[in-house]
């Protein structure tokens, strides 16, 4: 009987041990996720759209963010930027994606182009346009994340101070 | 009587943390942010009341099988499937909270206000939470063999 009396210690010991293993990974991700999303969240807040060229030539559209990762692990974050007509057809979009070690910043710049014709047809009209922009954070090898996605318009300005 | 006082205890502090502290709580975050505000709008978004509200129907169900787990001996079916059915019930609150009051969400949440759409995906931790179902279960199915077996040849 001594035998099952070590298995089941034996047991109880894997069992508390992989629960503190289990919540202390769950605690770690959630605070990086949780703290890196809230700081660069703020940065997107604070940074402003530039926009080079005219109709004619073609529109580019940069946003720069500049994030920070005050958490415990390394997260991956990636900006993806779309310009919608009215009936959510893509006019362009852009895509940016930057690794983030723990404790550093980091700045991600993403840009998207508009084509003279499509420049010509719906920038013309602000108000026949919808920006979206859809932010996402992921850490633990990629095996949790976070996202927020906002979409502006009616001819709302892009975001900027 | 040792048994008895360590069963009430133990479905006491069940009651304790998943009943009496999530409702004060809840009372006192009502008082603590105003009607109308942000925070408001995010907390009535969220359905915190019928969360709080699940989470005491499982501290009430969890204090219940913890009582009939302590009460009985170890060699006692009753203590196997208490064990388990806590074991599973654990498992259920931790879907709720992932899942913001909605265990059928599976680790991926959506939560739409106003414009924004945020998305959580922890679906990763709910493997490694049935990895502890797994630990849990087989650990009360060991404990319920070696003890009922001592059981039976001491009588």
């Amino acid at each position: 009987m001594e035998k099952g009396k070590g298995v089941v210690r034996v047991l109880a010991v894997v069992s508390i041990v992989a629960t503190l293993c289990v919540y202390a990974v769950m605690g770690v991700s959630g605070y990086t996720l949780a703290v890196s999303f809230a700081q660069s969240v703020m940065g997107l807040q604070s940074s402003g759209m530039q926009m080079s060229g005219d109709p004619s030539t073609g529109v580019t559209l940069t946003l720069p963010i500049a994030m920070r990762n005050p958490g415990l692990l390394e997260v991956n974050a990636t900006l993806k930027l779309k310009l919608l007509s009215v009936d959510k057809e893509v006019i362009a979009e852009g895509v940016g994606s930057k690794r983030i070690p723990p404790g550093s910043s980091e700045n991600l710049i993403v840009s998207l182009y508009v084509s003279p014709e499509k420049a010509q047809t719906y920038l013309t009209d602000p108000s026949g346009v919808t920006f979206s922009i859809s932010f996402e954070f992921r850490t633990l090898f990629n095996l949790v994340g976070m996202s927020i996605s906002v979409e502006m318009g009616g001819g709302g300005p892009p975001p900027g101070p | 009587m040792r048994k008895i006082i360590k069963a009430v205890l133990s479905a006491a502090l069940y009651i304790l943390i998943l009943v009496v502290i999530p409702n004060i709580g809840l009372q006192y975050l009502f008082q603590l942010v105003p009607a109308g505000s942000l925070p408001r709008m995010l907390i009535d978004k969220m359905n915190l009341q019928g969360i709080v509200m699940s989470i005491s129907i499982v501290g009430v169900v969890l204090a219940i099988l913890s009582f009939s787990a302590n009460i009985v001996e170890d060699w006692s079916p009753i203590k196997l499937v208490s064990s388990i059915a806590s074991a599973v019930v654990g498992f259920y609150l931790f879907l709720l909270f992932i899942g913001l009051g909605d265990p059928s969400r599976m680790g991926l949440t959506q939560l739409s206000i106003e414009v924004a759409t945020i998305v959580w995906d922890f679906r990763f931790f709910i493997i490694l939470e049935l990895l502890l179902l797994g630990i849990s279960t087989m650990r009360a199915s060991v404990k319920f063999y070696f003890a009922r077996k001592e059981h039976l040849v001491g009588r």
